[in-house]
């Protein structure tokens, strides 16, 4: 079933919905693109297991995309997991977020936090965003935090491969 | 405050509980408590994971759990990311952190794997910052809650 938020901020709308198995090629390439921006050279690159990667995704139903006139410009995929020392709190938690960049001054980011926030109501569950690529930082700090969601820490690593 | 470093075993899985149990009180985010399931999930994590305690004359101060696992997008490439590190309250600006941050470090070195650490507290979040600055820890981004 298609779910769709429309925006109508902008002249082009940008549309929400839930990733099918006709996406899969949209889903590697949005995926390439965040690893091929992301500053840790560790963080690899597309295998052949990021095909898989992005079926199994597409399959938990937990991927969004943003759409903008017929082309695919964001996306966030989403994992539900349990509380390592509880297993029966479960949350969801974020793989990966990624706008194209030439579409970053558009609503899509907002949106499909938005609809990430619906999900999370609809299910009673709470929430994780990781930001671990390492690039532009301060500004998704302070885009976080003005969509309601709660600094709590940080990533950080050591070393190279 | 002599220090030692050693691999935990099963019959830590009590004080590590409890260290967890501090944790979950400190936080400032709503984490579900420790259960009788947590016993069971850290006992595993110790068999099957690289975990450090710290003591000082027998009794243990903090904990590191490290997990070696590949990124979901890419099966390839392999990386330790950190579970759990947490310090007894009353034993920390004693150099525990440091100590067992310097383990990690060495294991990474030895390994030639690189390291990813969260932190997810909530509290102390500058001070934390910069502590593993210090130690050599590049930032990689902010963790975000919601609800």
């Amino acid at each position: 079933m298609r779910e769709a938020i429309l925006s109508t901020a902008n002249k082009s709308e940008v549309i929400i919905r839930r990733a099918t198995e006709w996406d899969i090629t949209n889903v590697l390439t949005l995926v390439a693109l965040w690893i091929e921006e992301a500053a840790h050279s560790f963080i690899g690159n597309v295998c052949p297991s990021t095909g898989v990667y992005a079926a199994e995704c597409i399959r938990s139903k937990l991927v969004l995309l943003a759409e903008c006139e017929k082309e695919i410009i964001g996306i966030l995929i989403l994992k539900e997991n349990i509380q390592p020392w509880d297993e029966n709190v479960r949350f969801i938690v974020d793989e990966i977020f990624f706008v194209r960049k030439e579409y970053r001054a558009s609503n899509a980011a907002r949106l499909l936090l938005s609809k990430y926030k619906q999900i999370l109501d609809d299910s009673g569950m709470s929430g994780i965003l990781i930001m671990d690529n390492g690039t532009d930082m301060a500004r998704k700090d302070k885009f976080m935090q003005r969509y309601g969601f709660k600094r709590v820490g940080c990533s950080y690593s050591y070393g190279e491969i | 405050m002599d220090l030692q470093i050693r691999k935990a075993n099963g019959f830590d899985v009590n004080r590590i509980s409890e260290l967890l149990k501090g944790w979950l009180e400190e936080t400032a985010f709503n984490y579900p408590g420790v259960c009788p399931y947590s016993h069971v999930w850290l006992a595993n994590f110790i068999y099957t994971n690289t975990c450090f305690v710290i003591e000082n004359d027998e009794k243990i101060l903090g904990t590191i759990g490290m997990r070696y696992g590949t990124f979901p997008w890419n099966n390839e490439v392999g990386a330790f990311f950190c579970d759990f590190l947490i310090i007894d309250k009353v034993f920390r600006a004693n150099g525990v952190a440091a100590r067992l941050i310097e383990e990690v470090k060495k294991l990474s070195n030895e390994n030639d794997m690189p390291v990813f650490l969260g932190i997810m507290t909530g509290i102390q979040a500058d001070k934390k910052d910069r502590f593993l600055s210090m130690c050599g820890f590049e930032y990689a981004g902010g963790n975000f809650v919601y609800r």
